[in-house]
């Protein structure tokens, strides 16, 4: 069953990479409504706990809370706003789209990213994509000062308008950011699930600045010290006209089984599988070494940690609308939650890399 | 030089991850001539001498304990698989060679590096890695157990003439040798610091274990062994051993490298590529860290070259190097104690 109303607002509220306060805030409202006791690490991840006085290896799934967006970089005379990127982003994807301002006090104003006019436009600009330098932020005012008026200044976080839709009585849904909200979403259905349950300490890391470089990752799992770590991302789905890899919505958790900065150790698949098996949950794997995940910083630091990620196959992501599907979500969820119920000493013993 | 050993160990299966052959080679040796084994999360295993002194600091000699590899990306309906390399190899390193996949279950299946192109009509050429696949001599996806994800190595034999050895994964296997013959030099030997001294996980395909393990291991000073390309100014086979006077990962410790090649004769060597002292020399609060090692042919390839005499050169001089060092030299090395 899912929780579609809990994933829009998740997946609505903006928050970039440094500034994901009004995320944080519902995480912890979550949190606070299943009594689990949280902190927040240095930079400001969110890190709830469950059973930590019971016994068996420290558990700790992760998934980050930022998305990528922009920061206003400056403001021209006419009004027109320069942005900084945070995160990657392709040029191609972003001339008349919406997005939101949100200035210091957390109000919101609308704008809409400029384009060229298109009539008369010569065969040479036609076909080549703009630098993201070039891109402005339309407004719609007249002049710099009624955005000064606003508590419009430099350094305001830009996200993209969302606009949660679920697509024509299918289980696909369409928004922006669930790169890795839908993470986020998952971690809180899995404590539901585990609500009145006793099982190994689990540590739920709602990291902070993941898309500029794993950062919240290092600080989050220094504080937890986690045996075991599964971090919950998004994947590239290749299964439309123009991408093509194994990857497709619909045919479950995705077993993601290396990154630019990780390889998912033998002995652990090797487990997930066989949960996979006991428990018939539908999944499919990706080998992608391009991207990166929070596991890129978590399994390296200090003395190591035995990590994966899991992930969710993603249409079009790092854009304004992004398609994932329930039924993979609702396998992830089930996963986890079997995983957390079934590890123990002896499980952790036997998927150790000494 | 332990042949027999350096060959299975040449011959084991040690992609970056699944490292746990070498260390079991590795161990019996580390047993029976340290104090103590140590390990880190991910695998990688050190062996420990323990010091009687109060106070004795830690000095740690590390190698990188994983091979170069590739991974299985699709099991293509027709039987082969279309694969990644986890390390920069070049495709032309990769063309026509054997190959070792190693399955979900421990078996392992050969198979050999192809281009899809009609060789005798079209050529034989591959410009970029989606030009290749691995056929393993299936043409039915069905009757394959290979899933994506599975670790692929090289599948080369191991020989030696002109006293030169032939085989895949010399780097970093001559390294992890050289590290057991040299625990077993020190066996009945008493040292007034603390030796660290093993090979690293996952080190070749990003230096993730040279974090972990140096953050383990807390060393306040370190050599890190590596492989230098044979051919450069004063890197050759049977050139004796190397010493890394500058890449773009690390600077090296004046004190300690000047230590080192006043008592050793080792070559200093410029090169750009980094290795596992990048990571040592500023992972937790740092240390003076210099990188020795010898000359490697063909190193990233299926048929990597290294001479007998050298892996014997750096065995003796790290040996007797450690025997030549003392407590006091290795705080000198250092900027003072570090206060909290």
């Amino acid at each position: 069953m899912s929780n579609l109303e809990l994933l829009d607002k998740i997946s609505s509220v903006a928050g970039i990479s440094g500034y994901e306060d009004e995320v944080s805030n519902i995480v912890k409202s979550e949190y606070q409504k299943l009594n689990l006791k949280y902190y927040q690490d240095g930079i400001g991840s969110v890190v709830g706990e469950k059973c930590a006085d019971e016994n068996g290896p420290k558990v700790m799934i992760a998934a980050h809370m930022d998305e990528v967006g922009f920061m206003i970089k400056s403001i021209d005379d006419q009004g027109f706003i320069r942005l900084q990127p945070i995160g990657s982003w392709w040029s191609h994807m972003l001339p008349g789209q919406w997005f939101k301002v949100v200035n210091r006090n957390g109000e919101q104003f609308y704008g809409l990213m400029g384009s060229r006019a298109t009539h008369g436009l010569p065969q040479d600009l036609r076909s080549k994509t703009m630098d993201i330098s070039e891109l402005y932020l339309d407004m719609g005012v007249e002049n710099k000062q009624q955005l000064v008026d606003l508590g419009i200044e430099e350094g305001n976080m830009v996200v993209p308008m969302p606009h949660f839709q679920i697509m024509n009585h299918t289980d696909r849904v369409v928004n922006k950011a669930f790169d890795d909200r839908v993470g986020t979403y998952i971690m809180i259905e899995v404590a539901k699930a585990l609500e009145n349950k006793k099982h190994t300490p689990l540590y739920l890391a709602n990291t902070v600045q993941e898309e500029p470089g794993l950062r919240g990752a290092r600080t989050a799992t220094d504080c937890v010290r986690p045996d075991i770590c599964f971090a919950i991302d998004t994947t590239l789905a290749g299964d439309t006209p123009l991408d093509s890899n194994i990857c497709r919505l619909g045919d479950g958790v995705v077993l993601s089984m290396i990154d630019s900065n990780s390889i998912a150790p033998r002995k652990l698949v090797a487990y997930v599988e066989d949960i996979c098996k006991k428990y018939d949950i539908q999944h499919q794997y990706a080998v992608f070494n391009k991207g990166g995940t929070d596991s890129g910083n978590i399994h390296k630091t200090n003395a190591g940690v035995i990590n994966m990620t899991l992930s969710i196959p993603i249409r079009y992501m790092h854009t304004n609308s992004s398609m994932i599907s329930m039924k993979d979500v609702e396998n992830c969820i089930i996963l986890l939650t079997k995983l957390v119920e079934e590890i123990n000493s002896e499980i952790f013993d036997q998927v150790s890399m000494k | 030089m332990n042949l027999d050993r350096l060959t299975t160990l040449c011959n084991c299966f040690g992609v970056s991850s699944n490292e746990q052959d070498v260390a079991e080679i590795m161990k019996p040796a580390f047993a029976e001539n340290a104090d103590q084994i140590v390990r880190d999360n991910l695998g990688s295993i050190f062996a420990y001498k323990k010091s009687k002194h109060e106070n004795a600091k830690i000095f740690m000699i590390a190698c990188p304990m994983d091979e170069c590899g590739m991974m299985v990306s699709k099991v293509n309906d027709d039987g082969t698989l279309t694969f990644i390399t986890l390390e920069d190899i070049a495709v032309s390193s990769l063309l026509h060679q054997r190959v070792t996949i190693l399955c979900r279950d421990h078996s392992m299946i050969t198979g050999v590096i192809t281009n899809r192109k009609n060789v005798l009509e079209g050529g034989s050429e591959a410009k970029s890695i989606h030009d290749l696949v691995i056929d393993c001599g299936y043409t039915d996806k069905a009757d394959l157990k290979v899933l994506p994800g599975d670790l692929v190595s090289y599948a080369s034999n191991f020989f030696v003439e002109n006293n030169i050895v032939y085989a895949k994964a010399l780097n970093p296997r001559v390294l992890n040798e050289v590290c057991m013959e040299v625990v077993e030099n020190l066996k009945e030997h008493e040292l007034d610091f603390n030796l660290a001294i093993g090979a690293m996980s996952q080190s070749t395909i990003g230096f993730r274990g040279t974090k972990t393990a140096t953050y383990t291991i807390q060393p306040d000073a370190a050599l890190a062994l590596c492989v230098f390309d044979n051919g450069k100014p004063n890197a050759k086979l049977n050139g004796g051993v190397v010493v890394g006077m500058y890449d773009k990962g690390m600077i090296p410790s004046k004190r300690l490298i000047n230590d080192f090649k006043g008592f050793t004769s080792a070559n200093g060597y410029f090169g750009m590529i980094g290795n596992d002292s990048s990571f040592i020399h500023k992972t937790v609060k740092g240390c003076p860290t210099v990188a020795v090692g010898i000359a490697c042919g063909n190193t990233g390839s299926a048929n990597e070259m290294v001479a007998i005499n050298d892996i014997d050169a750096l065995v003796h001089t790290l040996t007797d190097y450690i025997l030549h060092l003392n407590n006091e030299m290795i705080t000198d090395f250092g900027f003072g104690e570090h206060h909290v």
